[in-house]
């Protein structure tokens, strides 16, 4: 690997990155997940100050209609943030088994791309 | 005896002698005035007067009635010679005749210690008097000549101690091409500096309040990170981009833009998707946004930021809107057309400009060496080639420099107690090289805006600096198939907008 300025601990290795279906949506208020045709089921249980949320929340409350391709993609894509990374990976695998899930992954883990750190005189 | 100032510094001022200091002044060292004595004037002199014996005694009493007219504060050798010795010069002057030759001085056995015993500094009470004095001594007969003492000021031409230097000349991408990208060749031009152009950068940190950054510039969303590293790397780029033009620091290429700023922490993690998306609606055509990012992989190697499809989708958003958006292509020296990458936003085009790190004009390392890449004052390569640690490959649209960029923060170039005055000669990686095309971007969409009343389009933008640019170099085991791209060439772009 080569050399960066990485990011803080804390802001890493606790938080998953899901898209969800095509046609599927999360209801914020009841905690569920609703198909197209209506069907639910309750999200995965979390730890305590664990948090489920979209990922461009404007985005996700408009209607799909009128939105680009792009944007209607970035509709989709919600996230899972922990309070600590201990369980990220059981979490992982839970997300990517639910039926409403296209694709999950860690959130990367996003360094700075420089090549090395100026010494400070 | 009051302890004296040390000298102040101001501003750096041209006048028809060239750079002055205007800069250090010493109000606490008097002016004065100094006179030379003819070596045949048998004159010497105290602290408070001129004397002479009774022969010459006529000559003293002259330059006493001069004396009388000012208020004297102190008569002394200008060498510091007591008046003992000063007494000294008497016989040897009484026995010269008028205007004695080099050889008559030399066979009376004159010195060096005579002559100088003939220089007299006299101090009057007022500064102003100087000149009057001078001028009155002049008209003298026991006088050769007689003038106001000059104030020496140090031969630097700017910066102490006590104030930033100026290091734009060190800041080499903004020379013609083909070493920079020639951004002063172009400033020139209406909207060339990225008037009417904001830019958005997208990390996690800055220190606005850097002495070179314009005020102003505002945090529109996320959380900024707290630690050093992060916040000098911001402030470096941000100083590549807009630093203020004056006579201390560094010069933005395109310091005429608007720079605002948008963390990619939302909810305590990385969130790039919403970053992209909250800024694209803050922004309108013609606009930048840059991201400084990267991330590892599938071979854990760091790779740009658009392989990740919401990251990609949310980058298609902007430059829908007219929106150029410059994302770093990361420092994994990883191939993006791999079979691995198939598929993904590394083989697509999701309109961003995708920057790799070229290796500069001063293509050695410094002392400092490069951790454990590269030992002091190594070799690193041809100029324009890949740099070693640049991602590559088809998307990959242009390169800036990857080592040696001058900017703000860190301090290697010079440090200070504050950091709001640290600067560094040793800003590097596709974090360096991303600042340098955003910049140029910033330049064109000025100039488009001023010459044709609209910017172009995300993709005439990448069209021109591809076009325009100086073409990347093949070097030892970086061939021109590992794809960066040109260096931007901002005098040959221009002709295209």
């Amino acid at each position: 690997m080569y050399p960066a300025v990485p990011p803080p601990k804390g802001l890493v290795g606790r938080s998953v990155d899901f898209k969800l279906k095509p046609g599927w949506r999360y209801d914020e208020v009841k905690g569920v997940f609703v198909s197209a045709k209506g069907a639910e089921f309750t999200a995965p249980r979390l730890p305590k100050n664990g948090r489920l949320v979209y990922k461009v929340p404007k985005l996700a409350r408009l209607a799909p209609k009128g939105l680009s391709k792009a944007e209607q993609d970035l509709q989709r894509y919600m996230q899972v943030i922990l309070p600590s990374s201990r369980s990220t990976k059981e979490l992982l695998k839970i997300v990517q088994s639910l039926p409403c899930v296209e694709e999950a992954h860690l959130t990367p883990e996003i360094s700075l791309p420089m090549e090395k750190s100026a010494p400070q005189e | 005896m009051a302890q004296k100032k040390l000298p102040r510094r101001k501003t750096l001022k041209l006048e028809r002698r060239g750079f002055t200091i205007a800069a250090f002044e010493s109000r606490d060292i008097p002016d004065y005035v100094v006179a030379e004595l003819r070596y045949e004037s048998p004159v010497a002199y105290t602290r408070s007067q001129f004397a002479a014996p009774a022969a010459a005694a006529n000559q003293a009493d002259r330059l006493n009635s001069v004396l009388a007219k000012f208020d004297i504060v102190s008569i002394r050798n200008q060498f510091g010679f007591p008046a003992t010795e000063v007494r000294k010069r008497l016989p040897l002057a009484a026995a010269l005749p008028d205007e004695p030759s080099a050889r008559i001085l030399k066979t009376k056995g004159t010195d060096a210690e005579f002559r100088q015993s003939g220089f007299v500094q006299i101090v009057p009470k007022r500064s102003q008097d100087c000149n009057k004095l001078a001028a009155a001594l002049r008209g003298q007969k026991s006088v050769w000549q007689a003038y106001v003492a000059p104030r020496p000021v140090p031969a630097g031409l700017s910066g102490s101690a006590t104030g930033t230097r100026l290091f734009e000349p060190a800041q080499g991408y903004l020379y013609s091409a083909p070493a920079g990208i020639g951004a002063a060749d172009v400033w020139g031009l209406a909207g060339a500096k990225g008037k009417g152009v904001s830019i958005c950068d997208i990390e996690g940190a800055w220190n606005t309040k850097h002495e070179d950054l314009p005020a102003g510039i505002s945090l529109i969303g996320g959380t900024m990170i707290t630690t050093l590293d992060w916040r000098n790397h911001g402030t470096a780029v941000l100083g590549e981009m807009v630093s203020v033009p004056n006579s201390k620091g560094c010069v933005g290429i395109s310091h005429e833009a608007k720079a605002i700023v948008h963390s990619a922490v939302i909810n305590g993690v990385f969130n790039l998707a919403q970053a992209l998306t909250n800024a694209t609606g803050q922004l309108k055509a013609g606009d930048v946004i840059l991201i400084e990012l990267q991330a590892p992989g599938p071979n854990n190697k760091y790779v740009a930021m658009q392989y990740w499809d919401d990251v990609f989708s949310a980058i298609v958003v902007a430059t829908a809107k007219g929106i150029t958006v410059v994302e770093a292509a990361a420092n994994g020296n990883e191939n993006f057309d791999l079979p691995i990458f198939n598929n993904t936003g590394l083989q697509k085009d999701s309109g961003a400009i995708v920057v790799g790190a070229g290796i500069p004009p001063s293509n050695a390392l410094d002392f400092d060496g490069s951790g454990g890449f590269g030992a002091a004052y190594q070799n690193i390569g041809v100029p324009r080639s890949r740099i070693w640690f640049s991602d590559y490959g088809k998307i990959v649209n242009v390169q800036g420099w990857g080592f040696h960029v001058a900017t703000l923060a860190y301090g290697d170039l010079q440090g200070d107690a504050s950091e709001n005055k640290w600067y560094t000669l040793r800003f590097s990686g596709t974090s360096s090289a991303s600042p340098i095309v955003t910049g140029a971007v910033a330049c064109i969409q000025g100039r488009s805006k001023a010459k044709n009343g609209a910017p172009l389009s995300p993709a005439k933008v990448r069209q021109i600096l591809m076009n325009s640019g100086t073409p990347q170099e093949p070097g030892p085991g970086v061939p021109l198939s590992q794809r960066i791209g040109p260096l931007p060439n901002l005098a040959k772009a221009m002709t295209l907008v």
